[in-house]
């Protein structure tokens, strides 16, 4: 049981660590794509 | 002609009278209850694009059932034949047979067999419905605010999470404890994965509570909201934000990355990333024709056949496992449980906003993709009509389906490492 509590929370600490990165890597993608190709304007 | 005989030309109810109480009383209460998934589906209370042709399989299986000749029966069960026990069969399906010979026999005896065996033991058909749901999704409500987005989604894992060791201690192994526990994630198809690759013994079961349960959200979450979000929270008007113009290219370069990486750190779930991102590139690209393909043929061919293997699956002789009443319990509690976590971290969202964000968006983290968010906007509009909260609460809810898509990589990669 100590286990599966254990092993649950390192497995949501890991989830959690990559969907940030997932939302990190959004933002950076966002600012280097709008750096090189700035949308035009309507 | 002899009574014999004619007990062999009504071989249904011949079948159903021969067997052992609780087969023929789990017989009669799943024809039953395939019409009630009719019923319920017919009405809208159950999604009826995957309810109507589940409940008429599942009392088509448990009425058609015959007596199989002994060849067939051991080619069904993997057995010996003469010393096959099985008597009883259906000529839909045979989900336990493994050997190669037997399967290319009942290749050419059941109906369903080559859709099950080549497209939903393998978990193609999650992958054909992850794909369609790729196709609808927009990142762009993502990117536009990715960390509140990913930080509710992560918030309404919560079920997916702590369910895993309520399951242990109810007597689950690590394998079907995982499995159960995705039911908090609120996503078929990832369900379906996880339990076709982790506890194959209980994918029925899990996949029919699962799906059941998934139904029953959008008549379950309104109830949830009102009870636990105060009226005036309901009510609370976001302050108009500028729209962020997220274009096309910069989503298409989102999903190829975010696909690499994620295939990268997950090879075990890469099948599931490439089916979603497929979905979202094929979208963004402008690929009109493919978008038409999948959003089409593909989404409505696989939830059909989904839905009518799920029913047949359903059969007494499979389905009446002593571990089902467990599943019943768990899944509630795991959806429950995610969506209490989304909420408050609705909650979490408000106090650091400076009070501006509306809670409720919070329950819209529970990826039932796009049902919580229509659900979390139709409780706001009730309070307040002028409120407009759909843009975040999509935001949140495609973030549930990438958060459970990686919970979905880390318990296959993880979980088998813990079983001895």
């Amino acid at each position: 049981m100590k286990t599966a509590i254990f092993s649950a929370l390192v497995m949501f600490s890991i989830a959690a660590l990559i969907s940030f990165a997932v939302a990190g890597l959004m933002r950076v993608l966002f600012i280097i794509i709008r750096r090189l190709n700035p949308p035009r304007s309507p | 002609m002899h009574l014999h005989d004619l007990l062999n030309i009504f071989q249904g109810l011949t079948s159903l009278f021969s067997s052992s109480w609780p087969i023929l009383l789990g017989r009669i209460g799943l024809m039953l209850l395939g019409m009630l998934l009719v019923y319920l589906g017919k009405k809208g209370v159950l999604e009826p694009l995957l309810m109507i042709p589940m409940g008429l399989g599942m009392s088509a299986v448990n009425a058609g059932v015959l007596f199989l000749d002994p060849v067939t029966a051991a080619a069904a069960t993997d057995g010996q034949v003469g010393l096959s026990a099985a008597t009883h069969g259906t000529l839909m399906m045979a989900p336990l047979v493994q050997k190669t010979d037997n399967l290319m026999y009942m290749l050419q005896v059941d109906f369903l067999q080559p859709i099950y065996t080549f497209a939903f033991s393998n978990g193609l058909i999650a992958c054909f419905v992850f794909m369609g749901i790729g196709v609808l999704l927009d990142v762009g409500f993502v990117l536009a605010r990715p960390f509140l987005s990913m930080f509710l989604a992560l918030s309404a894992e919560l079920g997916t999470v702590a369910t895993f060791p309520i399951a242990v201690a109810m007597g689950l192994n690590y394998r079907e404890a995982a499995s159960i526990a995705m039911v908090g994630g609120a996503d078929g198809p990832m369900v379906l994965f996880t339990s076709l690759t982790l506890a194959k013994d209980l994918f029925v079961p899990i996949t029919v509570v699962a799906y059941l349960y998934l139904g029953l959200t959008y008549g379950g979450y309104p109830y949830l909201i009102r009870y636990l979000v105060p009226k005036k929270l309901i009510g609370l008007k976001m302050p108009a934000k500028p729209i962020v113009r997220v274009t096309s290219d910069e989503k298409l370069t989102f999903a190829v990355v975010a696909c690499t990486v994620l295939c990268l750190l997950f090879p075990s779930a890469a099948p599931l990333f490439l089916s979603l991102f497929v979905g979202v590139a094929v979208r963004e690209a402008g690929l009109s024709y493919f978008v038409a393909f999948i959003d089409g043929p593909v989404l409505y061919g696989a939830t059909l056949f989904l839905g009518l293997l799920l029913g047949v699956l359903c059969e007494a002789s499979i389905i009446l496992n002593p571990k089902v009443l467990i599943l019943l319990i768990l899944g509630i509690i795991a959806l429950l449980l995610s969506a209490i976590g989304g909420i408050c971290g609705g909650y979490m969202a408000y106090y650091f906003s400076g009070r501006k964000i509306n809670p409720v968006i919070g329950i819209a983290g529970v990826s039932c993709v796009p049902s919580t968010a229509k659900v979390a906007q139709k409780e706001v509009s009730k309070v307040t009509p002028d409120a407009v909260i759909l843009p975040e609460a999509l935001g949140a809810n495609i973030s549930g389906v990438i958060t459970t898509a990686i919970l979905t990589g880390i318990y296959v990669t993880i979980v088998p490492l813990l079983t001895p």
